[in-house]
């Protein structure tokens, strides 16, 4: 069982992501804003983490992965951001800040569990 | 007649008159002794001769006697040749009584021969002598004794010529004795010619005139002479110092124009020396001031060009006066030369100066008159100076107006404008340049445009892109006419952050060779940034419900869903769509205030304390929540707004106090009034919510802030906006205070109008 960490602000995206993966059998964690999500991340080591971009608060989604990228307990761990932002020079701002994947939103359900399967080890 | 020829023939001097006096006195004195003592000679001779024929008679008239008487003729006639023997007879006869003759001729011829009439004077002087021989009273014949006149006469004639040659050996010794002392004594006299030469060179002196011998009646007249001669030198020198003291050249001429004196000055117009000069013709000496002149005549200030006077040509004044001798002729002449070059030259060159001023101000003149025929300053005078000062004055007055609208426009202008002139060289530099740019006119007047770039860009920010001056004007050369140049920005750092828009035009003419015109685009970019922001950002706002209903309606094709979880994934997005078209609604809302900037409302004057409770009462506050407090309102307060824009004003100011205090608590409405002119009422709206903090507030009125950093309150971060844009378009504004974690007050501020006129109380109530 994987362990997956979703950090993101509004509660309806939180939900639908939660109900997209509970059907694969992952341990799925929440988190509100960046401060609570690096601080979750840093308590659960989780095996994937979905990461909203734009986040209330004072960090937001790209400062965050930054600083999870920064851990060397956390380097490894795969980021998703999740983003309503699609321009070419976000991607390249997500691909500076160190993560895996990039989902725009709306996003399908179905695409976010595949990205999700790409990327978790399959070991367990 | 005769007097004139007397004189005439008298000796011209002295010395000669008293010679030809003596020569003549001693002349006469011995020709009339010559002519005494001849006579007196004549006479005694002539008796002599007698006496000698009567002596010569007696003593030969015994033997004759004797002999007669004997007959004895021979012996009369040896006695008779005898007694003729050096004689002055010619011949001895004896004539007897018979006639018979015994005659003793001698035909001796003396040894000079005398003239003829003397020989003739001397004949008819004598007469013979006939001696009759008796002899005791008895007569034997007669002796006769025939003189030899010529023999007298040779003797008269040679004594003569021996006393005439004695006199004349008197005469001129007499002569040449008295010639040595007349010229000694009286030639003193002709030294006074030399004496006369030597005072005109200058050298006389007295003892000149003071020889040992000289007689006392010269001494005197010389001592005279000298003294004379002595003050007249003193003076001539005076005057030769004063002379040579003054810068004139003057010379003094005889009576016939020949130098008699050159001062120095004199002497280098001439370019000879004094000693050369003396005695010279001036007419030789100076023939550029005679040409054409009468050297005699007088003459003030003629001007005379001396050409090469040692080596340079000399322009003289010059002034010839006559000095009248007594008897009303020139007896002298002075010629003064004034050497005025300097003063000529100085003439020469302000009259090449006036005239060429003259030209310069007539050319002046056309060029002025050139200028104002293209303006309304007509100037018509004959005195071109007059005429020009006019047409200068009115032409500098259009220029100074000129020049302050310029600078006005300029000072005015929010753009920038640097001129370059032919060189590229920055000459003029608007204030807006400096004031955009940081750059003082100082630091570019004068400087050339690779140093303006330089300045430019150390200003530049990271990002700057501007090409500079060659690549715009390669465009402005190379692109078509009618295409505009591309677009350039200019991103400064500092002074302060800025875009500004460089245009670049190419002057046409000599003393503009480009126009930089900056333009400040800051807002305008910072304004085409928001929209593009704001596009991005409400497109990011529609995302996010887009997000819930695109994945929940997925969720439910693809998965199973539980009727409970169906009802939740249905009321979600029914939320969420409720939430787009707000969104949709508020974003028209907004584009359609600032599209029309209020020209779509529609004012009237209306009462807030009969508005304000009829709003309250319409809006329908949230559930749970009670409605909103109003304070007591004591008297009516009109405001001229739009009914339904103040209408969504206040409610969407409502709608954020319950949203943003959502542990609930009251919210107040209240009217209060404002200081200032015009006066302002305001509508405050008190939360007792979450608050801002002091970076929330100011971001307050953002489109799409939303100050709930949770998420957990509904928004679209929009409504402030469309409060902010509704109030400031009524001619009022916003205010907020806030505290967080206490609430925030939002005031509407709206200008009170006074009074309301009677008809539109009258349409008010009607």
């Amino acid at each position: 069982m994987k362990s997956i960490l979703i950090i993101e602000d509004q509660p309806d995206i939180r939900r639908l992501i939660c109900w997209a993966l509970e059907f694969e059998g992952h341990a799925l964690h929440e988190a509100a804003n960046g401060e609570a999500g690096l601080a979750a991340a840093r308590a659960i080591r989780p095996d994937l983490i979905l990461l909203d971009v734009m986040m209330p608060g004072g960090l937001d989604g790209l400062q965050v992965c930054a600083m999870l990228k920064a851990d060397p307990a956390l380097a490894h761990v795969p980021v998703v951001l999740l983003t309503a932002r699609a321009q070419d020079s976000d991607r390249e701002a997500g691909r500076q800040a160190g993560a895996n994947a990039y989902l725009v939103k709306p996003f399908s359900p179905t695409a976010l569990i595949d990205t999700v399967k790409s990327l978790l080890p399959h070991s367990g | 007649m005769k007097h004139l020829l007397s004189l005439r023939l008298l000796p011209r001097s002295l010395v000669g008159r008293v010679f030809a006096l003596y020569t003549v006195t001693l002349l006469a004195f011995v020709v009339g002794g010559l002519v005494l003592f001849y006579r007196y000679q004549f006479t005694v001779e002539l008796e002599e001769a007698q006496l000698r024929a009567d002596t010569l008679s007696g003593v030969i008239m015994p033997t004759i006697s004797d002999s007669a008487v004997i007959g004895d003729y021979d012996t009369i006639h040896r006695t008779l040749e005898r007694a003729l023997l050096h004689s002055s007879f010619s011949m001895a006869s004896f004539i007897d009584m018979q006639g018979g003759v015994v005659r003793a001729p001698r035909n001796e011829r003396p040894e000079v021969e005398p003239p003829r009439w003397l020989i003739d004077e001397v004949a008819a002087r004598l007469y013979d002598t006939n001696q009759t021989v008796n002899v005791g009273g008895r007569d034997y014949g007669v002796l006769r004794l025939s003189f030899a006149p010529e023999r007298i006469a040779g003797r008269l004639w040679e004594q003569t010529r021996m006393a005439l040659v004695l006199a004349l050996f008197s005469v001129a010794g007499g002569l040449m004795l008295i010639r040595f002392p007349l010229v000694r004594w009286l030639g003193n006299l002709s030294r006074i010619q030399d004496f006369e030469r030597a005072l005109q060179t200058g050298q006389a002196t007295p003892e000149m005139l003071m020889p040992e011998d000289a007689p006392t009646e010269f001494r005197a007249t010389f001592e005279v002479l000298g003294r004379t001669a002595q003050s007249l030198q003193a003076q001539r020198a005076q005057a030769a110092v004063t002379l040579s003291a003054i810068a004139d050249g003057v010379f003094t001429l005889d009576g016939q124009g020949r130098v008699v004196f050159a001062n120095p000055a004199a002497c280098a117009l001439a370019d000879r020396s004094l000693v050369e000069l003396l005695g010279q013709p001036v007419a030789e000496v100076m023939p550029a001031v005679y040409r054409g002149v009468d050297p005699l005549s007088s003459w003030t200030g003629r001007r005379v060009t001396l050409s090469s006077v040692q080596g340079r040509e000399v322009v003289v004044d010059t002034t010839q006066s006559s000095i009248l001798g007594s008897d009303g002729r020139a007896a002298a002449h002075v010629l003064a030369c004034r050497d005025i070059s300097e003063q000529h030259a100085l003439d020469q060159r302000l009259r090449a100066e006036l005239q060429s001023r003259a030209t310069a101000l007539i050319s002046l003149r056309q060029v002025l008159e050139g200028l104002i025929r293209h303006t309304a300053v007509g100037v018509d005078g004959a005195d071109d100076i007059e005429a020009v000062s006019m047409m200068i004055f009115g032409l500098v007055s259009q220029l100074q107006e000129r020049g302050e609208q310029l600078d006005a426009i300029f000072a005015l202008s929010p753009d920038g404008f640097v001129s370059f002139d032919s060189r590229r060289r920055a000459n003029y530099v608007s204030p807006a340049f400096s004031r955009l740019t940081g750059l003082a006119e100082k630091q570019v007047l004068g400087v050339d445009e690779a140093a303006i770039e330089a300045m430019l860009r150390e200003r530049f920010t990271a990002s700057a892109s501007w090409r500079g001056f060659a690549a715009m004007r390669h465009d402005l050369i190379e692109s078509a006419a009618d295409t505009d140049p591309r677009r350039e920005l200019i991103d400064l750092a500092w002074p302060k952050p800025r875009v500004l828009e460089a245009g670049l035009r190419l002057g046409t003419t000599h003393a503009i060779s480009q126009v930089l015109s900056l333009r400040d685009v800051t807002h305008e970019t910072e304004v085409d940034q928001m929209k593009s922001e704001f596009l991005s950002t409400a497109a990011h706002e529609l995302r996010t419900p887009m997000a819930s209903i695109y994945g929940f309606s997925e969720l439910m094709m693809r998965r199973k869903l539980s009727p409970d979880q169906q009802a939740e994934v249905i009321s979600t997005i029914h939320r969420q769509s409720e939430l787009m078209i707000t969104i949709v609604n508020e974003l028209l809302d907004l584009a359609r205030i600032e599209a029309r900037r209020g020209k779509d409302f529609t004012f009237e004057v209306i009462d807030l304390s009969t508005l304000l409770p009829e709003l309250l009462r319409d809006f329908k506050a949230p559930h749970e929540r009670g409605a909103p407090r109003l304070g007591p309102i004591t008297k009516s307060i009109w405001v001229r707004v739009d009914r339904n824009k103040i209408h969504q004003a206040i409610g969407n100011v409502l709608v954020n106090a319950y949203k943003y205090s959502p542990q609930g608590g009251a919210i107040d409405v209240d009217l209060v009034r404002g200081e200032g002119d015009p006066a302002m009422v305001g509508i405050s709206v008190r939360d007792h919510g979450i608050g801002l903090t002091a970076e929330q507030l100011a971001r307050v009125g953002e489109r799409f802030y939303r100050a709930d950093a949770s998420g957990s309150i509904p928004g679209t971060g929009l409504g402030i906006s469309i409060v902010k844009e509704i109030i400031e378009l009524l001619g009022g504004r916003l205010a907020i205070a806030s505290v967080a974690g206490q609430g925030t007050t939002v005031t509407l501020w709206l200008p009170a109008t006074h009074e309301l006129t009677t008809q539109e109380a009258v349409m008010e109530h009607a």
